[in-house]
């Protein structure tokens, strides 16, 4: 066994960290949905995969590879901008045809429609493209920053400082704004809120559109990363994006943040952590065995998650 | 499996399938009950021919070499033609990626190379970052893979965005040129083989004619595509052996179809074709492994 240098560390720190932000993001979603509706919405996954599609397009319509100079920083933000709105609009659209005609239905009900939902838009994608990859151009110079022997390429800095404003700027709708107060009175009681004189639906589909807007973005940022996306891309992100958010404390928005983290975190660096005890060699496939069996230890001790409280309070 | 259920259901006699080993040791318990021939034009794994179960299955066969050759010919092209003393093992967990990354692994060290590292991965795994960190830290001479070029693409570009200068060596999973586009310029410098010998007979010239007019691109462009052709054309030849007509109705028996199939021999588009006792193409055996380094974006041929 190797004794990995603090570098090496530092470095699956970041690889973590970097993963974890764009788990936390499309967490966002789940959590914020179950919040208000005590539902989870399974395709949101797609709803990802679909904002990624849109940055694509934007992308690719203003000159793919051929962009550069400040271009690049008006592209990137277009194409968020895009994928914010696909997602937005899918996402609504959802809602409407899926989801709302069933809210007083049986519990069941919705989460199979959720599910249909999910495969109808991954095979409906998978059919147009043939099933091929899309190939998302490469925009960012392969430099970083050199801290002694850490490197963080300028790619990882862009994905962690823009999903950190992400997940800033939603923190502070739900917070401080009329909307905020609304959604927040909605999760806490949905018939009282409704009472007071809040529009239950409106509070509802802005849920959506947030969530999804932050899926959206963290679709260009995935692309932008790893660079190939295809119409399955969205099932093991959405996957564990929702295990991050049961994490944290599903209803909880820091706890999606939080849990997003800790996931990638315990991806990247449980296994080696663990391999670095003498005697203890663990193959990479155990990365899912490692992470996951962490997620049922963290839910024996605190059954509502890291943050178990909801964004109002759970009933 | 359900594709294999769906092509019984619907009464076909032989198929031309499946793509990959996992697909075939998943589907051949479902064909050989159904007693449905199966040749696969690119399935290589060894456990395919010797499975769990123990005897052969009498209804699977393949058109390439087993695994095993591959393997000790990359192990080989990478000691000897590289000069890699070291070496970093990145697979796919699949049947494939497993045997191929074992057999390479075996071969590797018996030449006198060490094995620096090796670690395997999922399907529609997108994230190598921490891979890519533990092979910087390992610093192999040669970055060894085994598996597709769905995985490939993305793991070959996480690594060249911090090691432009360890040699890849891959195998067949990964000659297609989805690898080239999608990876662009982090694929150049790529080894790759191909158990098919680089420019066949007369047999290949003629399919490859054929094969342009009708898709219009070069056949070596896409893997198996050889391969595939002659699985199709040892069912017909076949076929036109055992089918017969009564009355208005066709008639194939498909246990006199297998046997059919199992002693036809051809010269195909891909080679001989010859099926053995385990269902293995025992005319492969002394095939050559061919490797191809991409220069260019494209996949040339190396002479060694």
């Amino acid at each position: 066994m190797f004794l990995a240098s603090t570098g090496f560390w530092i470095d699956q720190l970041v690889n973590g960290l970097t993963v974890g932000s764009m788990y936390a993001l499309i967490a966002l979603g789940y959590t914020m949905v179950y919040g208000v509706l005590k539902m989870i919405n399974f395709a949101h996954g797609e709803v990802f995969m679909l904002g990624s599609y849109a940055g694509f397009g934007v992308l690719v319509a203003l000159g793919g590879e051929e962009i550069s100079g400040p271009m690049v920083a008006v592209a990137i933000l277009l194409a968020m901008l895009a994928a914010a709105l696909a997602s937005s609009g899918a996402s609504v659209v959802l809602e409407r045809v899926a989801y709302r005609p069933l809210r007083n239905a049986p519990r069941l009900a919705p989460l199979i429609s959720a599910i249909g939902a999910s495969i109808f838009l991954q095979f409906l994608v998978l059919d147009v493209t043939s099933a091929k990859a899309s190939f998302y151009p490469r925009l960012f110079p392969s430099g970083g920053l050199e801290f002694g022997e850490v490197r963080v390429t300028y790619l990882q800095l862009f994905l962690l400082l823009s999903s950190i404003l992400m997940m800033l700027f939603l923190y502070t709708v739900v917070q401080r704004t009329a909307m905020g107060r609304a959604i927040r009175a909605v999760a806490e009681n949905r018939t009282n809120a409704a009472l007071m004189g809040v529009d239950v639906d409106r509070a509802i589909v802005t849920v959506f559109v947030l969530g999804a807007a932050m899926a959206g973005v963290a679709g260009v940022l995935w692309g932008l990363f790893f660079l190939q996306i295809r119409g399955s891309m969205g099932f093991l992100p959405g996957i564990k994006a929702f295990t991050a958010a049961v994490l944290g404390g599903i209803g909880s928005i820091p706890g999606a943040m939080v849990g997003g983290y800790f996931l990638g975190l315990t991806e990247t660096i449980g296994r080696e952590a663990l391999s670095a005890i003498p005697g203890v060699d663990l193959p990479n496939e155990w990365r899912d065995v490692i992470a996951f069996s962490l997620l049922v230890l963290v839910l024996l001790f605190r059954p509502t998650g890291i943050f178990g409280e909801l964004v109002g309070r759970r009933a | 499996m359900s594709a294999a259920t769906e092509l019984i259901e619907e009464g076909v006699v032989a198929v031309v399938g499946p793509i990959c080993s996992s697909s075939v040791v998943a589907a051949q318990p479902e064909y050989e009950r159904a007693g449905v021939t199966h040749i696969s034009p690119s399935s290589t794994a060894v456990v395919v021919v010797e499975p769990a179960r123990g005897t052969p299955f009498k209804t699977t066969l393949r058109i390439p070499a087993n695994d095993a050759l591959q393997g000790r010919a990359q192990a080989r092209f990478a000691y000897e033609v590289l000069g890699a003393r070291t070496a970093y093992i990145v697979h796919d967990t699949d049947v494939y990626g497993t045997g191929l990354a074992d057999v390479f692994e075996r071969e590797f060290k018996a030449l006198g190379g060490k094995i620096v590292g090796r670690q395997g991965y999922e399907k529609r795994t997108t994230d190598f970052s921490a891979v890519v960190t533990a092979i910087q830290e390992a610093n192999p001479d040669l970055v060894y893979h085994s598996g597709f070029y769905a995985e490939a693409t993305p793991f070959i570009q996480q690594l060249r965005r911090v090691n432009k200068d360890v040699l890849f060596l891959s195998g067949d999973g990964v000659r297609d040129d989805e690898f080239l586009r999608g990876a662009g310029a982090d694929a150049e410098g790529a080894y790759v083989s191909q158990p098919s010998p680089p420019a066949p007979g007369p047999a290949y010239e003629e399919f490859a004619r054929r094969y342009q007019e009708e898709y219009g691109e070069d056949p070596a462009d896409s893997p198996f595509t050889a391969e595939a052709y002659d699985a199709a054309t040892v069912i017909i030849e076949a076929l036109k052996k055992v089918a017969r007509k009564e009355g208005e109705n066709l008639v194939i028996d498909l246990g006199e179809l297998n046997e059919a199939i199992r002693a036809t021999e051809i010269e195909g588009a891909s080679g001989a074709v010859k099926f053995g006792e385990n269902g293995d193409n025992v005319a492969k055996e002394d095939i050559k492994i061919s490797f191809y380094v991409v220069r260019n974006g494209r996949f040339e041929p190396v002479e060694s």
